[in-house]
C-alpha cells in the first residue's frame, strides 16, 4: 500500500529572507528565539538578490540514517520523516558530514545533533511564511507544482518516497537495464 | 550475462557488511545470505565506542540492528564464528570447528585491527588497545583505578581515547613520532591550534619521538617508558594507537590479491571472480584519480558495501572514489577536514584565513574553480554541503567573490544553486 507523506515544500522565488521561520521553529522546538537553535535556516548571500531556506528534506534513502554509527538516525515509512531518536545521538557529526543538503545541526550544549520533525504535522515555519514560499502539501499537489523544474525521482528529494510508480519504473529500468528513456505522464 | 547468485556469505557484521546485506536484499529479495561474525555481540559501529568511553551512550542504546533485521533481510547471522580460510575454488568457507559455508558469491567486510608496536617489554607491561567494545569495556574498567595514562600514537584513535581519559580525570601523555599530531588530516598550523587546546586542558603532547622500550616498575602500579630523545615517562596505563592494519589474513591464504589492503575495482570486486571485498579491510580508487587507498572511514564501508552488495546481486553500481574526511570533536570544538586539504602545488589555489586567538582556522583547497579540499576549526560550516560541492565537481568560480564575507551561507547558496535547475528571477 502507498504511503501518502506530506513534504515541506520550498519555492526560493518567493522567499524574502523575513527569517520568520527560525524565529517560530526555535520558539516552538526550544521555547525561544534563537535562529542557531532554529532546525531550517535563513540562506542569503548579500549582494546577491536570492533568499532561501536550508532544512532536512526527510531524504526517501537517506544518507544520514545510513552512516548513523548508533542507528539514532532511521527513516520512519509511515510518516515519511527520518526520525532522531536523541537518547541514541552521540554527538559524532558523521550526519552532518553526509547530508548534502545541511539539513542537520550540532548542538555544542547538548553535544547533540538535531533536525526537523514537521512538528506533528504542524509546521510552525510554514504557518508564519507569509510570503508562501514554504507549504506543506501531499505528494500529489508538491508533483503537480514542481515537476517543471526540478528531477522528482532523483534520490534525496523528498517526493522520491518509493511509491509505487516509482518502484515499477526502477524495476523496469533494472530489468531492462541501462541506456534505457521510460516516459510517462506526471503524477 | 548477468548472474543472481542464489546464497552469498558475507564475512563481517560491520557498517560495510550491513550495507552489503541491504543491498543484496533489495536487489532481489530471493537472495539467501549469511553474515558470520568473530564477535560475540549485536552488530555495532567502532566509531561510537569513544563516546561509549565517555559515558555519553548505554550500551543499551548503541547496537545497530534489532535481532529479527537479519531475517528481514533474508539472512541469518552466525557469531562468534571465525572464518579460518577461504577456499576459492570450492567456492566455500571454512569456519573455526570445521563447519563450512558454501557461497555464489563473497563478500569480504573483515575490517582492520590495532597495528601492535614493536616495542621491547610491552607483552609484559600490558597495554590497551581501542578497536572493539571489548578493548573498551577493558579500558574503562582500568581507568577507573588509574591516575595516569600514556597514549601511543596522535592519530585520530590516540586524540580520541586522550580526551576521554582526561575527561575521566588521568593525566594523560600523547607520543606522536611524527612531527605534529594528527599528520594525516591536518597541516603544522591547525595541528598546533589542536595541540594547544589539549595542552590547555592538562594534557602533555609530545611530537616527533618514539617509545623504545618499556619496564614495569618494581612493587608499583606504573610502568616507564623511555623514549628516542633520551626522555624516561612513568604512568599506570598504556595505550597502544599507532594505526591500523586490514585483516589480510584470510585474503593472503586464498589467493585475493592484497597491497596494504584487499585491492577491489571500482564494483568492490577482488581479482578473484564472484569474490568482493569492502570496508577498512578494502584498497579502493580515490576520487581524485591518484591512485587506490584504504578510506577507513563509515560513510566509505556504507557506500563501498552498498555498491558491491548491487555488484554481486547481479546489478550494476560504481563506486564514485574515496574521498577522505574527518570530523574530530575535542574540548567542545570541533576540526573537520577533507579530501585534498593538504595539497600544494602550482595547479591547487589555497584560500587560507586564520584567527589565532579564537583558535579558528579556515583553509580551501581548489582547483580549476572547483573546491578539492578543506581544512576548518572552530568555523560555523555544513560539513555536508563541503563535501557535496567536491564530490559533485561544482564550479564555484562565479560565486568565489562571495567566500570571504559569510563561508557558511556561500556553501549553502552553491548548494541550491547546484542543485535547482532553475534560479529564481532577478539572479
Amino acid at each position: 500500500m502507498a504511503q501518502v507523506y506530506r513534504n515541506l515544500t520550498i519555492e526560493a522565488a518567493k522567499c524574502t529572507g523575513c527569517r520568520m521561520c527560525e524565529l517560530a521553529c526555535s520558539l516552538k522546538k526550544e521555547g525561544e528565539f534563537n535562529p542557531a537553535k532554529s532546525r531550517i535556516r535563513a540562506v542569503s548571500i548579500p549582494p546577491l538578490p536570492f533568499y532561501s531556506v536550508v532544512t532536512c528534506l526527510q531524504c526517501g534513502d537517506p544518507p544520514c540514517a545510513r552512516v548513523c554509527p548508533t542507528a539514532a538516525l532511521t527513516k520512519d515509512r509511515d510518516n515519511g520523516l527520518v526520525n532522531l531518536a536523541e537518547e541514541r545521538c552521540v554527538g559524532c557529526m558523521l550526519c552532518l558530514v553526509v547530508c548534502p543538503f545541511g539539513g542537520v545541526f550540532y548542538s555544542s550544549e547538548k553535544n547533540k545533533v538535531f533536525k526537523c520533525d514537521h512538528c506533528q504535522g504542524d509546521p510552525q515555519c510554514v504557518a508564519v511564511c507569509a510570503p508562501g514560499c514554504l507549504s506543506y502539501t501531499d505528494q500529489g499537489p508538491s508533483y503537480a507544482s514542481l515537476s517543471s523544474g526540478v528531477d522528482l525521482l532523483s534520490p534525496g528529494t523528498s517526493a522520491c518516497q518509493g511509491c509505487t510508480t516509482e518502484l515499477i519504473l526502477r524495476h523496469s529500468l533494472r530489468t531492462l537495464g541501462p541506456n534505457t528513456i521510460i516516459g510517462f505522464p506526471p503524477g | 550475462m548477468v548472474t543472481v547468485p542464489n546464497q552469498v556469505v558475507i564475512i563481517g557484521n560491520g557498517s560495510a557488511a550491513l550495507a552489503a546485506l541491504e543491498a543484496i536484499h533489495s536487489a532481489n529479495a530471493q537472495i539467501r545470505s549469511t553474515v558470520v561474525s568473530e564477535e560475540g555481540c549485536p552488530a555495532y559501529s567502532p566509531t561510537a565506542l569513544p563516546y561509549l568511553f565517555a559515558g555519553r551512550v548505554e550500551e543499551s542504546q548503541f547496537y545497530l540492528r534489532a535481532e529479527s533485521y537479519y531475517q528481514e533481510q533474508n539472512a541469518r547471522l552466525l557469531l562468534s564464528k571465525r572464518v579460518e580460510r577461504v577456499l576459492p575454488e570450492e567456492k566455500k568457507v571454512e569456519l573455526a570447528g570445521g563447519e563450512a559455508l558454501e557461497y555464489d558469491k563473497l563478500f569480504v567486510a573483515t575490517g582492520a585491527s590495532p597495528v601492535i608496536p614493536g616495542i621491547n617489554g610491552l607483552k609484559e607491561v600490558g597495554y590497551f588497545v581501542f578497536k572493539t567494545l571489548a578493548d573498551t569495556k577493558a579500558l574503562m574498567s582500568a581507568a577507573k583505578k588509574a591516575k595516569s595514562a600514556l597514549v601511543l600514537g596522535g592519530g585520530l584513535v590516540g586524540m580520541d581515547t586522550a580526551s576521554g581519559l582526561i575527561k575521566r580525570g588521568l593525566k594523560v601523555t600523547v607520543v606522536e613520532k611524527e612531527a605534529r599530531v594528527l599528520p594525516l588530516y591536518f597541516d603544522r598550523e591547525s595541528s598546533e591550534l589542536i595541540k594547544r587546546i589539549y595542552e590547555e586542558n592538562g594534557a602533555r603532547l609530545i611530537t616527533g619521538q618514539e617509545a623504545i622500550e618499556v619496564v614495569p616498575e618494581k612493587g608499583g602500579r606504573e610502568f616507564s617508558l623511555k623514549l628516542s630523545g633520551g626522555e624516561t615517562l612513568a604512568a599506570e596505563l598504556l595505550v597502544a594507537a599507532v594505526g591500523m592494519a586490514p585483516n589480510l589474513g584470510l585474503a593472503k591464504d586464498s589467493g585475493i590479491e592484497v597491497n596494504r589492503g584487499i585491492l577491489v575495482d571500482e564494483t568492490m570486486r577482488t581479482n578473484l571472480p564472484d569474490i568482493y571485498a569492502g570496508g577498512d579491510v578494502a584498497e579502493a580508487d580515490d576520487f581524485f584519480g591518484q591512485g587506490k587507498l584504504i578510506n577507513a572511514i563509515l560513510p566509505d564501508a556504507v557506500a563501498q558495501g552498498r555498491v558491491g552488495g548491487i555488484n554481486l546481486a547481479g546489478g550494476e553500481a560504481r563506486y564514485a572514489g574515496a574521498i577522505s574526511f574527518n570530523i574530530f570533536n575535542f574540548f567542545e570544538r570541533a576540526a573537520f577536514s577533507c579530501g585534498l586539504a593538504l595539497a600544494e602545488g602550482p595547479e591547487y589555489k589555497q584560500v587560507k584565513k586564520v584567527w589565532p586567538k579564537k583558535a579558528r582556522f579556515r583553509r580551501l583547497v581548489f582547483k580549476n574553480g572547483k573546491l578539492v579540499g578543506a581544512t576548518l576549526i572552530n568555523e560555523a560550516i555544513d560539513p555536508g554541503i563541503i563535501l557535496h560541492l567536491i564530490r559533485n565537481r561544482v564550479d564555484l568560480t562565479d560565486i568565489m567573490p562571495n567566500l570571504e564575507a559569510d563561508f557558511l551561507n556561500f556553501g549553502r547558496y552553491a548548494m541550491i544553486k547546484s542543485e535547482t535547475p532553475e534560479m529564481p528571477k532577478g539572479t
